[in-house]
């Protein structure tokens, strides 16, 4: 019986360690495409930037012209976001 | 639900994900700000999504920077698995879209872990009825 319990323990730990190691691992990757997209984005000031697969795909001037070029390279729901407004590295006190 | 932390300028932040609903509708993010009065986004963005303004909400709206005006609307929202229906004001040049408390801290109990860089959004099925409601 003990040896039986055992084995029960062992299978649910081998069930459950890869899909937190996996989870952690994700997170930890997409973290880093999060911060390689960031210093990206700082590059352009003043515009508007649309990303799609984890990556630039168009910068323009209005929110329109970024959302029109990411669907004609065939991105139909681009993440739209605004660079900052300045150069400088600031702080946000909102 | 509980959101990571994004960057912004290489500094951690509670940005959100935000899909606003209209017939075009958009995909941007927005820091949970609970010093905000109200959210208040990019005023391209308004444009883009083609929503009328409502004459009634508008408020003057005091930063940092200074004082501006801004002009409300009523618009429909998805964050998470959650469809909301926002108070949001527009103004120009903002530095970033906020969601601010009213009304967006209706619908969330929302705690900030600044030690593991963490938003955790608790959606509240019962709410108050939005200040600026209550005026229009």
């Amino acid at each position: 019986m003990p040896a039986k319990s055992k084995s029960k323990s062992r299978h649910k730990s081998l069930k459950e360690k890869p899909a937190t190691h996996y989870t952690a691992k994700r997170a930890r990757d997409q973290m880093a495409v999060e911060f390689e997209l960031d210093s990206q984005i700082q590059q352009h000031v003043g515009k508007w930037i649309a990303l799609a697969d984890n990556q630039i795909v168009a910068v323009g001037e209005t929110v329109e012209d970024v959302v029109n070029a990411a669907k004609q390279l065939g991105y139909d729901a681009p993440l739209v976001v605004h660079g900052p407004l300045t150069r400088e590295n600031v702080a946000y006190v909102l | 639900m509980r959101l990571p932390y994004l960057p912004v300028g290489g500094a951690l932040k509670p940005l959100v994900q935000v899909t606003l609903i209209s017939q075009r509708p958009l995909i941007t993010r927005a820091l949970v700000d609970s010093g905000a009065d109200f959210s208040i986004f990019d005023l391209s963005i308004l444009a883009y999504l083609g929503t009328p303004l409502d004459p009634g909400l508008q408020r003057r709206v005091t930063g940092i920077g200074g004082t501006i005006t801004a002009h409300g609307t009523w618009i429909d929202a998805i964050i998470g698995r959650h469809r909301l229906h926002l108070l949001m004001f527009f103004a120009p040049n903002l530095p970033m879209n906020l969601l601010g408390r009213d009304n967006f801290f209706h619908y969330f109990r929302v705690s900030f872990d600044e030690v593991r860089h963490e938003v955790d959004l608790r959606y509240r099925r019962q709410r108050p009825t939005s200040t600026s409601s209550r005026h229009t």
